[in-house]
């Protein structure tokens, strides 16, 4: 017998090419049946809300949940039918896909699990965990917790997202103002919270107020202003504070109405901040530099290119106590001071205890200092010397008619002096930022009280009122024991001395404090009024919303975060492209510069002749890639071993260009090579041999 | 009894509430929000995915009207001359078609069907019984309709069941349910092709000359399928609407081919025989 029967094999050969053969069922298609035939499914009768129709509808559902909804025969309206809205609703009550942002939230941090933490922080699980019960048991009505960082935090190269991080933690929580919340960054240079406020940094004037930029509508004065005035939320009073800054400094000068002096007022133009202006120094573009309070030559990143910069410039002032290394750049790292271009003055400065003053700690609170002794031999505050030069420089320019330094014959600078030395007095500095009205001289209260039609003058609008009612009250001494939970009697606390911000959050919806423990504010229903410790809410300020920009994501997820642009893999975006880090570029966009400069990058200076025996080369911080370069286009694949090239690798590696070009840079470049992998070896060879 | 769709195109608004009831009865994923760029329809075609698709027939004819045209008559009807002796050099308005299987008489995926997957049921629907199916694919090329896909990341093959599980319950399939304007009708073959004769009578009188339906042994069920159970009232050539008008069984190329193949085949052999002879 054979093995293949012949009639057999034709019958099935036959059933494939016909339909006479009755297939059988099999066993899910005998079982089928409609889901809302099902036992136990409960039929409710419902209407579609999503028109003027009324279409009555049918919800099927079994143990709380929905299974199906569709159109009710027995409705006159619809007989049965339904529309695509409605026929869609069954999905919009049960779709895994719902868009809200809890939603997306959920599914965005899906993905940082415990493991995923170890894997990308290198920090082990059980380290994260016990981390995260701490922050958890100590959240809640009965318990606060604060955050308190320094710089680790402002430091890292992703700090903004790790505060960021910290505040949206904080708010989910429930940290946010209540008494032991938030977040206090405990940075450490000098009176560094105060430094912001009154703005040492490029790109904002005193109090947060934003400085006029070429690149933004800020041609005239109402420009500026309407363009910088926020629609809703407190940023809508810009108008007040600005005008009152101007006030404060140029005084009747200043016409709030016009503000034609603001048309001499300087601009930024592109990023001034620190490393732009240490490579603007480098590039003799900045020619002179006063230092305050800061050690440049060895207190920032990249010490060695602050060096090089400082020794760039035509004239570098120094204000310390000691001398220190940023007075002694043109004797340091072996330079031949017969080289160095740069003419140096140190200027002897007076230490806290031998001069008046007010130091801003973390919690926006001011504490004033006296000054107890008179500065030794030359040694001047400051304020002296900041004061001083001024005034000297406005003598020099009393004569000028020039258009162009109207800004400084305007200049209000009549603080009056005293003592020895001629010091300012600096109470007098502190009623101008407090605030002041242009008619009486009285000092205002504080910020409510400032206007924009030139009625006040105000230096910094969050610091008003700190000199209200002619009482310096920096000053304040209120010992702790003798005041409340929060000593609002001690110093004073921008803004309006509130000591805890935000703090309707200690209580909850209805006005009722969380806990008895933890009660700061609360709503009294017998006065009808909220009530408490001192800080609270003024009454009758009218708070509104504020608006931010819509939450924009893409499809139905928002970007994971990525790792630093160094890692060689992103364990949480494996698709990623590119890192999300800042790169300092040589060439920020800003006007005036020559153009066709070519981009040039802080890893440029890794081979310069000299090192020091200790120096590490840092890392290239190069990683942008070249414009032309298509968006979304993948890296070629890495190579392997010892040729394997960094992913992020490409910024360094440059185009070949023109021998001139070449020369106008020189040395500080690096050979410009076929293969794209040479810089890397390069720098692993100093790294190596430099340590 | 054998049950099937009618479906009017000509009192289909294009709502689509058959595409997304259908969807939402079979809980079938969405296929992305994908702007095509020709056309509103953003549903494209059929697929594994989306069981019923509302065609959007925009602009059958590049229209121009000239003269003075009298816009009310134009609505009523496309077909005839227009009052005035206005100028009509061709002449466009938009046609929806909700598109679903055409459950063959005689279903070439069936018979392409390997592994007695795909099956006719007791209304005699074409229903591929997921359990069996095993991604093979044959089914795919075999439907003269484009109807079947394979669902990526499945592999398996799926369309339309004309709601087997409902009907099994009494009920009617869900796009018919759902419809509006009653352009889907389901019931019993031989009931459904009196009343969509019936209509096409009825089109006739009003003057829409060229309404037919398709999906007869004659039109659309011709080549060995026999007919349709799923049938639709159409205003225009089938091929505006992306149908076929002769459609025909995979099996109907075959001999063609083997003779063609057995034909070659002797030729060679005598080439070779010829070229290697003695």
């Amino acid at each position: 017998m054979s093995l293949v029967d012949p009639r057999r094999l034709w019958e099935k050969v036959r059933s494939h090419i016909g339909t006479t053969v009755e297939h059988p069922l099999s066993p899910a298609t005998r079982d089928l049946k409609a889901r809302i035939h099902n036992p136990g499914v409960k039929k409710t009768v419902s209407v579609c809300p999503y028109c003027a129709v009324g279409c009555s509808t049918l919800v099927y559902h079994r143990d709380g949940r929905i299974i199906d909804i569709e159109g009710n025969p027995d409705s006159p309206v619809n007989a049965g039918t339904l529309c695509p809205k409605d026929s869609a609703n069954f999905g919009l009550h049960v779709s895994p896909y719902q868009r809200c942002v809890f939603q997306i939230l959920k599914r965005h941090f899906s993905r940082y699990t415990p493991e995923m933490v170890e894997k990308v922080t290198g920090c082990p699980k059980e380290a994260f965990l016990e981390v995260a019960k701490t922050i958890c048991e100590n959240s809640g009505r009965e318990r606060t917790m604060a955050f308190c960082y320094a710089v680790g935090w402002t430091q890292h190269s992703k700090g903004v997202q790790v505060i960021r991080t910290a505040a949206i933690l904080q708010l989910l929580l429930g940290n946010i103002g209540r008494p032991g919340g938030g977040i206090l960054a405990l940075r450490g240079h000098a009176t560094i919270q105060g430094s912001t406020d009154i703005a040492t940094l490029y790109d904002i004037l005193p109090g947060y107020i934003p400085m006029p930029d070429v690149n933004k509508k800020h041609h005239a004065w109402r420009d500026y202003v309407e363009n910088e005035t926020a629609e809703t939320g407190w940023w809508n009073n810009l108008p007040k504070y600005a005008t009152s800054q101007m006030k404060a400094w140029y005084g009747e000068a200043f016409d709030p109405e016009e503000g034609q002096l603001f048309d001499r007022f300087p601009r930024i133009s592109g990023d001034h901040s620190y490393y732009p202006t240490l490579l603007d120094m480098k590039d003799g573009e900045v020619k002179g530099c006063f230092v305050f309070g800061q050690n440049l030559a060895v207190g920032g990143p990249h010490a060695k290119l602050a060096r090089d910069a400082l020794r760039s410039l035509d004239w570098l002032v120094v204000l310390d106590a000691y001398e220190i290394e940023t007075t002694d750049v043109w004797k340091l790292d072996g330079v031949d001071p017969g080289e160095c271009p740069t003419e140096v003055f140190f200027i002897p400065s007076a230490l806290v205890a031998e001069k008046d003053g007010s130091l801003t700690q973390t919690q926006r609170m001011l504490q004033w200092h006296d000054k107890a002794v008179e500065p030794p031999d030359d040694a001047r505050s400051d304020a002296w010397f900041v004061y001083h030069l001024g005034r000297r420089i406005k003598e020099l320019y009393k004569e000028t008619e020039e258009d162009r330094d109207a800004l400084i014959r305007a200049l209000t600078w009549d603080y009056p002096t005293g003592g020895p030395y001629d010091e300012p007095e600096i109470e007098s500095i502190l009623k101008e930022i407090s605030g002041y009205r242009t008619d009486t001289w009285e000092p205002v209260g504080g910020f409510a009280e400032l206007e924009a039609d030139g009625s006040t003058a105000c230096g910094c609008w969050i610091y008003s009122g700190v000199y209200a009612g002619g009482v310096n009250h920096a000053r304040d001494r209120k010992p702790a024991s003798e005041q409340d939970l929060v000593a609002s009697g001690w110093g004073w606390a921008w803004p309006d001395n509130r000591r805890i911000l935000y703090n309707r959050a200690s209580a909850d919806p209805e006005g009722k404090p969380w806990s008895e423990r933890k009660k700061y504010v609360w709503w009294d229903e017998e006065q009808q009024r909220w009530t408490g410790s001192q800080g609270l809410l003024q009454a009758g300020q009218p708070v509104q919303p504020a608006r931010g920009p819509a939450l924009s994501v893409r499809g139905h997820d928002l970007p994971p975060h990525r790792a630093p642009h160094l890692r060689g893999d992103e364990p949480l975006d494996p698709l990623a492209l590119r890192a999300p880090a800042r790169v300092v570029l040589r060439d920020q966009p800003r006007a005036g510069r020559r153009e066709g400069r070519q981009q040039r990058r802080l890893g440029d200076h890794h081979d310069q002749p000299r090192q020091h025996p200790h120096h590490r080369p840092p890392l290239p911080l190069g990683t942008q890639r070249r414009r032309e370069r298509g968006r979304g286009q993948r890296h070629p694949a890495r190579r392997a071993g010892s040729q394997r090239r960094h992913p992020r690798g490409q910024g360094l590696h440059r185009r070949p260009r023109s021998r001139s070009r070449m020369s106008g840079v020189g040395h500080k470049m690096f050979r410009v090579s076929k293969d794209p992998a040479a810089p890397f070896e390069e720098i692993r060879r100093r790294a190596t041999e430099g340590r | 009894v054998a049950t099937g769709f009618l479906t009017d195109t000509t009192v289909c608004i294009g709502c689509k509430a058959c595409e997304v009831a259908c969807k939402q009865w079979n809980q079938l994923p969405a296929d992305g929000y994908e702007f095509t760029g020709d056309s509103y329809d953003n549903t494209k075609q059929l697929s594994g995915t989306t069981w019923r698709h509302v065609a959007f027939i925009e602009n059958p004819k590049k229209r121009r009207l000239t003269g003075d045209v009298d816009l009310v008559a134009l609505a009523e009807d496309v077909t005839e001359p227009l009052p005035g002796g206005a100028e009509l050099d061709a002449l466009g308005r938009w046609a929806f078609m909700s598109d679903v299987c055409k459950h063959c008489v005689a279903a070439p995926c069936q018979q392409a069907c390997p592994t007695g997957s795909i099956i006719r049921n007791e209304f005699d629907n074409v229903y591929i019984q997921p359990d069996i199916c095993n991604g093979c694919g044959y089914c795919v090329p075999a439907c003269p309709y484009g109807v079947i896909t394979q669902v990526p990341h499945d592999g398996r093959a799926f369309k339309c069941t004309l709601c087997y599980d409902r009907q099994r319950g009494g009920l009617e399939p869900a796009c018919a349910k759902a419809c509006p304007t009653e352009s889907i009708q389901f019931g019993e073959v031989e009931e459904l092709k009196a009343i969509a004769e019936q209509r096409v009578q009825e089109l006739h009188g009003k003057g829409y000359s060229r309404a037919y339906v398709w999906g007869t042994p004659e039109v659309g069920g011709t080549g060995g399928i026999n007919g349709n159970h799923a049938k639709f009232i159409l205003m225009d050539e089938p091929e505006t609407y992306n149908l076929p008008r002769h459609p025909y069984l995979p099996q109907e190329k075959v001999k063609g081919g083997v003779i063609a193949s057995a034909v070659a085949a002797g030729v060679l052999s005598a080439v070779v025989a010829f070229a290697f002879r003695g």
